[in-house]
């Protein structure tokens, strides 16, 4: 009795939350549906999203525009972690309550403060593509911090500076040269996971760039007024790459669960 | 000297380069922004408006009421789900764990936009719904306060469920055991043991969740254009939009945002540690 319930229970919530989704694919396929079934599969509205000149590099530009915080928050993260566990480890503490911070902020906050602050100035920093990179920069931070920490943590990063030290290694050559190759699996999926947070960020692109800066969610955003299945073919598109990434990320953390089994 | 400091300290200096300028500094001059009038006079004047006029007042109430009812109603169908989850078969348990993991990348503008496609005034579903005459579905409103909750509710359940399930590792099976031994029936077990003991993780999602409504802006932007108004939307419209710029009031009615965050995160945090202290 208990195990028919537990499953008409899932199958339920399953039901209702795929709902919304299939639906959604399903209409972007289909010329009109205004009767039980849709009236006649069409992949006009794919091809005139596909046909747009516009798209692709929308498309292309959330993730351009990840890139540049991934690659600073990364070293950035990583060099101020090295430097205080090797030799101040309550500069530690305050890392971490900054990298922490964003958790709470939260986009809207985050994105109105650095506007309120730097918009007005004549000079490179009010420049909106510039301020937009910097504060997903900061909003990546909890995902990139916790990612290089705890393969730190896993590493046992003072006994290997300590070896290196008595082979005569430099500790930024410790770094570059044992640390960070030890590293790679970690940081590839803190990487996607602040691409999938970039990609899927609205609130900040529209309160800082508004359309100066069009990415796939200002795209999706545009297309308020045109037919509802337009809307909902990009929709779908935006989902599968969403999905790919995530799917991706999952497979990683998986991996890496194996291989720490099979090193127990 | 300065070099000196410079070599000794270059390998932290990027970071605090980059986090003082875009995170410390600009929260603090929203703070300090928050208590200055135009003229930049120090004034509480930007709190009274913020909790005196109606619009701030109706956008404060309308957030805490969306995001908690969504965050309860959100927890409640994911703690049901959750409890769940172990009597399903191996295989199927995989299957749906895959499918909330897939799902909960369904969020923010793309999510708003397929409920607008499928539940708004000329949405699929709904026109169905005339059609056949089904009344109840028919009227569905997206576009008002029960709309809100059906979607935040949508958004709230899968985060809910991936945040409680390592919790439900915590209730060991022989518990149940011994209670059952006892003669305790399934009922008793859960209120008397179980959710006692699943409390600090319900807890810990319920604050996960409620941050999340409370700041959600891409669902609320799209569905509500200006009769209901919400936190997050009338901050960020004291920057952006055709209205006259107020950033002193949009500084106060950010801090406020983040303190009702704050303290709900307080409260179930210090909660949580009343538990985890029974416990022992």
């Amino acid at each position: 009795m208990k195990k028919i319930l537990s499953h008409l229970w899932i199958a339920i919530v399953s039901i209702l939350l795929l709902l919304p989704l299939i639906l959604t694919f399903i209409y972007s396929f289909s010329q009109s549906w205004i009767t039980i079934l849709p009236k006649r599969f069409t992949l006009d509205f794919y091809s005139s999203v596909f046909g747009d000149p516009s798209f692709f590099p929308a498309l292309f530009r959330g993730f351009l525009i990840s890139l540049i915080p991934i690659v600073l928050m990364n070293a950035a993260v990583m060099l101020s972690l090295y430097y205080s566990i090797l030799y101040d480890s309550r500069l530690g503490y305050l890392i971490q309550v900054l990298c922490l911070l964003p958790y709470s902020i939260q986009g809207v906050i985050l994105a109105t403060s650095i506007i309120g602050l730097y918009a007005g100035h004549q000079s490179f920093l009010s420049n909106r593509i510039f301020l937009l990179t910097m504060t997903y920069c900061i909003i990546i931070l909890p995902y990139i911090y916790q990612s290089i920490r705890n393969s730190f943590y896993a590493l046992n990063l003072k006994n290997i500076v300590e070896a290196g030290e008595i082979l005569g290694a430099k500790k930024f050559q410790i770094l570059l040269r044992v640390v960070l190759p030890s590293l790679k699996s970690g940081l590839f999926v803190s990487m996607l996971l602040s691409i999938a947070l970039i990609f899927g960020d609205f609130a900040i692109i529209k309160i800082i760039a508004g359309n100066q800066y069009q990415t796939a969610q200002m795209y999706l955003h545009n297309t308020r007024n045109m037919p509802n299945q337009i809307a909902s073919a990009i929709v779908s598109v935006m989902f599968l790459i969403v999905f790919v990434i995530s799917s991706l990320i999952l497979m990683l953390k998986n991996d890496d669960l194996k291989t720490d089994r099979k090193k127990d | 000297m300065i070099r000196k400091f410079f070599s000794k300290y270059k390998m932290i200096i990027p970071f605090f380069i980059i986090v003082g300028f875009f995170e410390i500094v600009p929260i603090g001059n929203m703070l300090i922004q928050s208590f200055l009038n135009a003229e930049l006079r120090f004034t509480f004047n930007n709190y009274v408006t913020v909790f005196t006029k109606p619009v701030y007042l109706v956008a404060i109430r309308n957030s805490l009421f969306l995001s908690f009812i969504s965050s309860f109603l959100g927890l409640a169908i994911a703690f049901l789900t959750v409890l769940s989850i172990p009597l399903l078969s191996a295989r199927l348990r995989g299957v749906f764990l895959a499918m909330l993991n897939m799902l909960s990348n369904f969020a923010g503008l793309p999510l708003a936009f397929a409920f607008m496609i499928i539940f708004g005034s000329s949405g699929v579903l709904i026109l169905l719904a005339e059609e056949i005459g089904f009344e109840s579905l028919a009227n569905f409103q997206l576009y008002s306060i029960p709309g809100l909750v059906a979607v935040y509710v949508y958004f709230q359940i899968p985060l809910g469920i991936l945040l409680l399930l390592p919790g439900l590792a915590g209730i060991k099976k022989e518990w149940q055991e011994a209670a059952y031994l006892l003669k305790a029936n399934s009922f008793q077990f859960w209120i008397r043991v179980g959710i006692p003991m699943f409390l600090p993780s319900l807890l810990g999602t319920f604050s996960m969740l409620f941050a999340n409504a409370l700041a959600a802006y891409a669902t609320a932007y799209l569905l509500v254009v200006t009769n209901i108004p919400l936190l997050p939307i009338q901050i960020a419209n004291m920057y952006i939009g055709d209205l006259r710029q107020r950033p002193e009031l949009g500084s106060a009615l950010s801090i406020t945002l983040l303190l009702i965050m704050l303290l709900v995160i307080w409260i179930t945090n210090f909660l949580k540690k009343r538990f985890e202290y029974r416990r022992v």
